[in-house]
């Protein structure tokens, strides 16, 4: 565990937030929710258990840290563990046998691959056991322990013929090794009446293990669907070791084993977290089926949509008879994900229609250097250099007021907090049609619907449509306005930060009050 | 001595009355004998025999021969009857094997191993053959989870055969096959122009011309492979043509006897539509070595663009007929002779 601004173990906050590689440390969308989660409640206090990669991606906090963020503690999970001393064995003392753990994790494991949709309860406590008893696996076991070694054998049995064992036996104990600093987590864990992940992933799976072993609430938000973009991540990263045939002709479509061992390892933790939490809370209901095809239970899944502070961008909103500057903002990180070089072909359309025009990229670059280095490289290779401006992050109400056009390629994405916040300052959007962004631009309901467009909707990787429907709203003045009115009724009616905090405060309230008076009655 | 011969004549004649009398039998070769005639012929047969092959053994087996003679002679007069019996029993004993060998149910089913086809037991559960292409597969198919998987492993085939695919897969209706053909090309984008800055910095490094040249060479022949994945896009195709068209000249600068250099530079300004200097390009590429065969088929599709039908036909002609008999050669030269 490192030190962060602000560590007291010893205090108790109300929700512990249980995040991984957001706020405080990273920007974007969810970090921004966080913050207006914990700023929005002050009545309550929180405190924030931060998972990361390696300590050398996280220096100081992004974010000031507000005054009812009473407790802030960072834990790394692919740095070393920490060498403290395992309790030495005397000669003359027998060796523990964990032969029989090792069963019972072999008999889970086999459970856990055949259950098809729903978990059985008792499958995710008796994993959460394995790890937070006393006289549980320990990394150690897994580490040096001939049962371990035995266990891995025999799953290697089960693994394709040709899989070379050095990489099948490193996948087993890289993949399971950051549980282990979970479990450690979960056995001194921060007083808090209730936990909250942000996130399935080894987020989610610290909650099933915090609630196993604090016997607390546990609630989960998702934004993004973690297995979903882990699974794409993982089909395609280079750091998996595959093994091409050289004598197989054609197209393969046979995924590697190791690839496929990852994408079910991720699936099964967020399975486990499903099963394990209290409640399910997600932004819109393209999400909800997903995550009912990810083993969630639909009877403990709740819509709450993201909420922006309408009343703090309405200031910067522009008057009727103002003009509409012709700049188009992508705000966002510079990441592939948000497919930056087709809004920059899109530019060059836009440029050869509309010759002032400016695209505006206002977001770190740091993230994917390379990528970053890639879209400049394009800016310049188009002749685009006195247009497309990389602007790094930028306060949004002094940008907003500069603005014309919120733009947002992205490939995928949740219910982006960017084009909600434009909505609010009265900026109309062209975004492609991923998460719910179409229900952003066009409403959900009848009456949403209703109110018009607030934009554009166009498809993924086509720089043309999304240059199309952009100087389609900036050429014609009449639309553009119609559109940023569509923008903000829908955003001061139902995207609201008040109703969204509204809504967490009652899930917190409910649960924590509700988990007192069980107690209670326990306790008499 | 006269006996044998006699003997051996007699054991010949009977063999051939036999011989007369089972063609009638089996194919009635027309002599009209009844029933009662055959078998008697068949008896004198038999007796001819009899006695052929008892005077032959005579000196074999001394004493007595009655009972040898009828031993011979009812081995003669069953023989074609047992043979009959063994023939038919043999051809009922053999149809039905060999009717009973077709009811059998077929135990492999067809999969889609391409090397080994029948090698999965019908009761398994396997998937369909499908024998659509990729991209119809992604236009129509409701299977996601097969089309997805082949759209992962489609990263792993060239640029130029796996553009398509990706293409098509970027407007699928579902989300994860999107994705996938998205990051996929993202990725194959990204590593080519990674490839084509390190070579510009080694284009920059390297001292001797033949180095330089085949730099130059591997820059332009990265920027068209970039081009099968972002032909859509007119400017960038242009763009991108420039820039090949650009280093392929370099080369011919640094080396203007390299029938490559040339044979590149010709293809590029083709794809530029500048059929002329493509064909300049390649009558150079020919003129320093470089096989006819190789070049014909692309100088004919640059006279073909310049409106020079002469040397279409004239181009094609030159080609050697081993390469213009199989398609997609065949066609062409067949309709241009």
């Amino acid at each position: 565990m490192s030190q962060s601004p602000r560590y007291h173990p010893d205090s108790h906050a109300n929700v512990c937030l249980l995040l991984e590689g957001t706020y405080p440390y990273i920007r974007g969308g969810v970090s921004t929710w966080v913050r207006q989660l914990i700023e929005g409640m002050p009545e309550l206090t929180f405190s924030i258990i931060f998972l990361g990669g390696q300590e050398e991606d996280y220096q100081e906090p992004v974010y000031d840290l507000p005054a009812n963020l009473v407790h802030l503690e960072n834990h790394m999970l692919l740095d070393a563990p920490s060498d403290a001393p395992e309790r030495k064995r005397r000669f003359w003392q027998r060796k523990p046998d964990r032969s029989e753990l090792f069963e019972q994790n072999l008999d889970l494991h086999s459970k856990l691959a055949q259950t098809e949709g729903l978990l059985d309860d008792r499958t995710t406590l008796a994993f959460a056991q394995l790890l937070i008893d006393e006289n549980g696996l320990t990394r150690s076991d897994l580490e040096n322990g001939d049962d371990a070694w035995q266990a891995i054998r025999e799953k290697y049995n089960d693994a394709p013929a040709g899989l070379d064992f050095n990489h099948f036996f490193w996948t087993v104990r890289t993949m399971h090794s950051p549980l282990f600093k979970l479990a450690e987590i979960a056995k001194s864990p921060p007083s808090a009446d209730l936990y909250h992940s942000v996130s399935t992933g080894y987020a989610g799976y610290l909650g099933v293990l915090l609630k196993a072993a604090a016997e607390r609430p546990y609630v989960i938000s998702e934004h993004g669907i973690y297995t979903k973009e882990r699974e794409l991540d993982l089909a395609q990263v280079d750091w998996i070791p595959e093994e091409a045939d050289p004598f197989r002709v054609g197209l393969d479509d046979s995924m590697n084993y190791l690839r496929r061992v990852w994408i079910r390892f991720f699936r099964s933790l967020g399975r486990m977290a499903y099963d394990s939490s209290d409640h399910v809370y997600t932004l819109y209901n393209g999400n909800r089926l997903r995550q009912i095809e990810d083993g969630a239970d639909q009877s403990r899944l709740t819509i709450v949509p993201n909420g922006v502070n309408v009343k703090h961008y309405s200031k910067v909103r522009r008057s009727d008879d103002a003009p509409v500057p012709q700049v188009l903002a992508l705000i966002g990180r510079v990441v592939p994900i948000k497919d930056i070089k087709t809004f920059i072909r899109a530019m060059r359309i836009v440029r050869s229609k509309l010759p002032d025009a400016e695209g505006w990229l206002i977001g770190p670059e740091d993230e994917d250097e390379a990528y970053s280095e890639e879209c400049h490289a394009l800016v310049e290779s188009l002749g685009l250099q006195d247009c497309v401006k990389f602007l790094g992050f930028q306060a949004m109400d002094e940008i907003f007021p500069k603005v014309g056009l919120s733009v947002l390629s992205s490939v995928s994405e949740g219910q982006p907090l960017v084009v909600l916040e434009g909505f609010a300052a009265g900026i109309p959007s062209v975004t492609t049609d991923v998460g719910s962004c179409r229900e952003l631009i066009h409403g959900v309901t009848p009456e949403d619907q209703s109110l018009g467009s607030a934009g554009a909707v166009v498809p993924i990787a086509n720089p043309s449509a999304l240059a199309e429907a952009s100087i389609a709203l900036l050429n014609n003045h009449d639309a553009w306005c119609s559109a940023r009115d569509a923008a903000i009724e829908r955003v001061e009616t139902y995207y609201d930060e008040v109703q969204m905090i509204a809504s967490y405060r009652k899930v917190y309230t409910d649960r924590i009050g509700a988990n007192a008076d069980l107690a209670k009655q326990q306790g008499q | 001595m006269l006996r044998s011969l006699l003997g051996i004549s007699l054991l010949l004649l009977a063999l051939l009355v036999e011989l007369v009398l089972s063609a009638q039998l089996v194919g009635d070769i027309g002599l009209r004998l009844t029933i009662l005639w055959w078998l008697a012929c068949h008896v004198l047969a038999c007796a001819i025999a009899t006695i052929a092959i008892s005077a032959l053994c005579r000196t074999i087996v001394p004493g007595r021969h009655l009972s040898l003679m009828l031993c011979i002679f009812f081995i003669c007069f069953f023989m074609p009857f047992a043979g009959t019996i063994g023939i038919a029993g043999a051809l009922v004993l053999g149809g039905g094997i060999a009717n009973g060998k077709h009811r059998v149910p077929d135990y492999w089913q067809m999969t889609r191993n391409v090397d080994l086809p029948y090698t999965a037991p019908l009761n398994r559960l396997h998937a369909k053959l499908d024998g659509r292409g990729i991209i119809e597969q992604l236009m129509f198919d409701q299977e996601t989870d097969e089309v997805y998987k082949k759209v992962l492993s489609s990263r792993n085939i060239r640029n130029s055969e796996s553009a398509e695919i990706l293409k098509s897969a970027v407007a699928h209706p579902n989300e994860r096959i999107r994705l996938t053909a998205f990051q996929a090309m993202d990725k194959k984008v990204s590593s080519l122009n990674r490839e084509i800055q390190r070579l510009e910095r080694e284009a920059e490094r390297s001292n001797g011309k033949q180095s330089k040249t085949d730099t130059q060479l591997q820059i332009a022949t990265s920027y068209l492979e970039l081009l099968t994945l972002e032909d859509d896009e007119p400017v960038a195709r242009a763009q991108l043509l420039d820039k090949a068209a650009h280093a392929s000249l370099k080369a011919i600068t640094l080396t203007p006897k390299n029938p490559n250099a040339h044979f590149l530079f010709g293809r590029v300004s083709l794809q530029q539509s500048e059929p002329d200097r493509a064909l300049t390009a390649f009558k150079q590429a020919i003129k320093f070595g470089m096989s006819k065969d190789k070049v014909l088929p692309f100088q004919a599709e640059a006279a073909f663009k310049a409106r020079d039908f002469d040397q279409v036909k004239d181009s094609l002609q030159s080609i050697d007929r081993a390469f213009t008999a199989y398609p997609p050669l065949r066609q062409v030269a067949e309709y241009w002779a």
